[in-house]
C-alpha cells in the first residue's frame, strides 16, 4: 500500500537532515516542542503562520489545520511558470476528507436528467480521448487578508493560486456518453469530502449546462504528469479553466444533471459577489444584489523581489514575475520603478495557453534609496488592474496592482 | 522505488508487462513493428518515470533487435518484480499531521471547546483579524444558521463575548495566553459531567462509532497493554490522527491532570 507518510517515500536528503534535527530536538525537549514548526509572519495584522509539511507536500503555510487550508509561499512562483504538485495550495471546506482512496475501486457516477446513467471507473475514463490544458487554479479569497476594512473568512495572502498542466477527459465527452436530456439546465458536482455534522450542507457546486458542455471543462486524473496529490483531489478533479477554484471540485465522484438552478448554501449564499459590472462595492457597504462568482480578473506579480529586499543601485538588475487572467490571455505587462509615475512594457515569456500563468521579465536600474516597484497586466480584451484596491464583503477577487518596496544601495 | 510505482498507471503496467514478456519470449509477438508499439505505450500515457525504471530497454530499442539471452531473463525478472509490487499498491493513503491549535483559556472557552471543535480546528478563530463583538456575533450566527453548528441559543452570548475578548478587539487580545491553562471549573469529579461540559459526546458515544471511535472500542484496543492509561491520556491532551478514521481529534489541553485521570480511567472501564 503506498503510504505517503513513510519517511522512505516522503523524504529527500534535506528533509531527512531536518527530520534528524527534529528527532534530536524531540529527545532533548519537553512534549510542547514535539511539533515545533517554523513560523513566518504574513504582512497583515494577526499574520503569524506555521510552515507545515503535509503528506505529498513540501512545507506550506498553514492557514487552518481541520479542514486543511495550506497556502503556497510566494517564492515558489519564482521557481517556474508551473507550480509543482508538492507546492500547490490546498483548500477544503468540510472536515471529513478522504485520506485513503483505492483508484481501482473508485467510481464516478453520472446521473439525473440523462438518457442512460453511468458508473465509470478511472480505467473507463482513460479510454476516452485525453485532453491536456495548462490552467491556473485560484481561490476566490486569494489575498483576502489584505482587504481593508478586514473581512472574515480564510485569511489568505496571495499564495492560494497555482498553475498546472492538467490531463484528463473533456466533461462534454463524458456527458455525451450519458446523453443529456433536453430539459437540463445545470450540472452539479459532488466529491468524496463530507461534512462532520449531518446537517451541514455538503459541498456541491453547479455549472450552467452550456458551460459544462463548452469542451474546455474537464475531469483531470493527472496534474503535471502525475496522479493528483490526495489533498488536491486525487484521483479525479473538475477543472473549470478561467473560473475561480470554488468550482474545481476535488475527488469528484458524483455528477448530476438537473432541470433547475442549484440553490444550495455553496451556490445560493456562499461564493457570491456584488451583481454589478465589477464585483466590488464601496468599502464597508453591503451589495443590493449578489451573483455567483465566475471568472478570474487580471492579476500580476513580481516574483523575484519581495517587500523589504535590498538590491544594488545604479546597475542592471533583473525584474520578473507572472501574470494571468480569466481566459482571454495576457496581452501586455507593464512595470513601474517610480511608484506608478511611469510605466514600461516587460518582455513576455513563452505562451502556454490563455489559461496559464504568463511569465514576464525585464531588467531595470534603480537609483539609490527606497523604491516602489509595481506591475500591471492587460488582457486581450483590454481589462487591467486597479491602482487602488477594490473591496467586497467576502474579500473575493482582489486584483490591485501589486507593489514591492525595495532598498537600492 | 515504490514511489515511482505509485505514479504508474497500474493497468498500463500490467498490460505492458504482459506484452513485454510475450515479446521477449516470442510466444506471441504482435504483428506491429516496434515503432507502433512504442507509440501505443505513449498513447496510453506512460509517465516518463517508467523509463527510469527500465533503462536497459533503450539500448535494445535503438539497435532494433532483441539483445540475446539476457534480455528475456531481464524481462521475466521484471515481471516478477512488478507483480510483487502491484499486489501491495492499492489504495493511496495519507495521514494528516497532528492538530496543535487550542482555544485560549478564559470564560466561554468551555463552550468553544465543546461546540466548535467538533467541526473545525481552533485556528479558524485564531486566524481571523482583530474584530469587534459584532463580527463575532455574525460568525457565530452564521455557524448556527448555515453550517448547523450544535450551539444552543443560551450559549451564543458567552461564545461571542469569549471570541471578542480573546480573539477580537474587546479585550487584551495580544496579552491572552496561547497556552491554555486549566479552566476554572466547578471541579466536578463525575466523568460523565466532565464529558458533557467539554463536548466529548459531540463526537463520541460509549458503544457506537460516531465522528470519533466508541469509548468501548478505545478501551478494547488499549486494555491489556502496559501503557493503556498513558495512551488514552495522551490522546485526550494532544489529540491525534490516523488511528481511528479520517477526522483528526483536536488536543484538549484545558483538563487538569486529575481530570485527565478521571476521564481516562472512565474510558478504559467501558465495555
Amino acid at each position: 500500500m503506498p503510504d505517503f507518510n513513510s519517511p522512505r517515500l516522503a523524504m529527500n536528503r534535506r528533509q531527512f537532515i531536518h527530520a534528524s534535527g527534529l528527532l534530536a530536538a524531540t529527545l532533548a525537549s519537553p512534549v510542547s516542542n514535539l511539533f515545533a514548526e517554523e513560523k513566518i509572519i504574513m504582512p497583515f495584522a494577526n499574520g503569524e503562520r506555521a510552515l507545515v509539511k503535509y503528506p505529498q507536500k513540501r512545507p506550506l503555510i498553514r492557514v487552518t489545520s481541520r479542514p486543511p487550508q495550506l497556502e503556497t509561499p510566494m517564492s515558489v512562483f519564482n521557481e517556474g511558470v508551473i507550480t509543482p504538485n508538492d507546492a500547490f495550495f490546498v483548500r477544503y471546506h468540510l472536515s471529513d476528507i478522504p485520506l485513503s482512496i483505492d483508484p481501482d475501486t473508485f467510481r464516478l457516477e453520472i446521473k439525473g436528467s440523462v438518457d442512460s446513467p453511468l458508473t465509470l471507473s478511472l480505467a473507463d475514463l482513460k479510454k476516452i480521448e485525453p485532453v491536456e490544458l495548462v490552467a491556473v487554479c485560484q481561490c476566490s479569497g486569494n489575498g483576502r487578508a489584505f482587504s481593508q476594512p478586514r473581512v472574515g473568512g480564510g485569511q489568505l495572502g496571495n499564495g492560494a493560486m497555482g498553475n498546472a498542466k492538467w490531463r484528463g477527459v473533456s466533461l462534454k465527452n463524458v456527458l455525451a456518453k450519458a446523453g443529456v436530456k433536453a430539459s437540463a439546465k445545470q450540472v452539479t458536482f459532488n466529491g468524496l469530502d463530507k461534512p462532520v455534522v449531518e446537517k451541514t450542507p455538503d459541498f456541491v457546486k453547479a455549472l450552467d449546462l452550456d458551460h459544462a458542455l463548452d469542451g474546455e471543462v474537464m475531469l483531470a486524473y493527472e496534474m503535471n504528469g502525475e496522479p493528483l496529490p490526495m489533498l488536491n483531489g486525487f484521483p479525479l478533479r473538475l477543472i473549470v479553466p478561467g473560473y475561480f477554484g470554488t468550482y474545481w471540485v476535488k475527488h469528484v465522484n458524483e455528477i448530476t444533471v438537473i432541470d433547475e438552478v442549484l440553490n444550495n448554501f455553496w451556490m445560493g449564499t456562499a461564493y457570491r459577489i456584488p451583481d454589478n459590472d465589477c464585483g466590488f462595492v464601496e468599502p464597508g457597504t453591503t451589495p443590493a444584489k449578489t451573483t455567483p462568482i465566475k471568472r478570474y480578473n487580471v492579476r500580476s506579480f513580481i516574483t523575484n523581489l519581495k517587500d523589504g529586499d535590498t538590491v544594488k543601485a545604479n546597475e542592471k538588475i533583473s525584474l520578473k514575475g507572472i501574470a494571468f487572467d480569466g481566459g482571454f490571455g495576457i496581452q501586455e505587462v507593464l512595470f513601474s520603478i517610480d511608484a506608478g509615475k511611469s510605466w514600461h512594457p516587460a518582455e513576455l515569456g513563452k505562451d502556454l495557453g490563455k489559461y496559464s500563468f504568463r511569465e514576464w521579465n525585464s531588467s531595470v536600474e534603480l537609483p539609490s534609496g527606497k523604491q516602489e516597484l509595481k506591475v500591471r497586466a492587460v488582457n486581450r480584451i483590454g481589462e487591467s488592474q486597479p491602482l487602488d484596491p477594490l473591496w467586497n464583503p467576502a474579500g473575493y477577487m482582489r486584483n490591485v496592482v501589486e507593489t514591492v518596496r525595495v532598498q537600492a544601495t | 522505488m515504490k514511489n515511482i510505482l505509485i505514479c504508474l498507471n497500474l493497468k498500463w503496467v500490467v498490460q505492458a508487462t504482459f506484452k513485454w514478456v510475450a515479446q521477449a519470449t516470442r510466444l506471441s509477438r504482435p504483428a506491429t513493428g516496434r515503432t507502433e508499439w512504442k507509440e501505443r505505450l505513449y498513447c496510453n500515457q506512460a509517465p516518463k518515470k517508467a523509463h527510469a525504471l527500465f533503462p536497459f530497454r533503450t539500448a535494445s530499442r535503438r539497435s532494433g533487435q532483441a539483445s540475446g539471452l539476457c534480455y528475456p531473463l531481464f524481462r521475466i525478472a521484471g515481471l516478477i518484480f512488478v507483480t510483487t509490487f502491484i499486489a501491495q499498491a492499492e489504495p493511496v493513503k495519507i495521514q494528516l499531521p497532528p492538530e496543535t491549535a487550542v482555544y485560549k483559556s478564559g470564560p466561554g472557552a468551555d463552550v468553544a471547546n465543546a461546540q466548535c471543535l467538533t467541526c473545525h480546528s481552533a485556528d479558524y478563530a485564531a486566524m481571523q483579524p482583530p474584530m469587534p463583538a459584532k463580527f463575532w456575533k455574525g460568525a457565530v450566527d452564521k455557524m448556527i444558521a448555515k453550517y448547523a453548528a450544535p450551539i444552543e441559543t443560551n450559549q451564543v452570548d458567552a461564545l461571542v463575548e469569549y471570541f471578542a475578548k480573546h480573539y477580537g478587539t474587546d479585550g487584551t487580545n495580544a496579552a491572552a495566553s496561547t497556552v491554555a491553562k486549566q479552566i476554572p471549573t466547578d471541579a466536578s469529579t463525575d466523568p460523565k459531567q466532565l464529558m458533557q461540559k467539554n463536548g466529548c459526546f459531540n463526537c463520541h458515544t460509549v458503544d457506537k462509532k460516531f465522528i470519533g471511535p466508541a469509548f468501548k472500542d478505545v478501551a478494547g484496543k488499549y486494555n491489556g497493554t502496559s501503557d493503556a492509561f498513558a495512551k488514552v491520556a495522551h490522546q485526550i491532551q494532544n489529540g491525534g490522527s490516523g488511528l481511528w478514521g479520517p477526522i483528526p481529534m483536536p488536543p484538549f489541553k484545558q483538563f487538569s491532570q486529575v481530570e485527565v485521570k478521571i476521564l481516562s480511567d472512565w474510558i478504559l472501564a467501558q465495555k
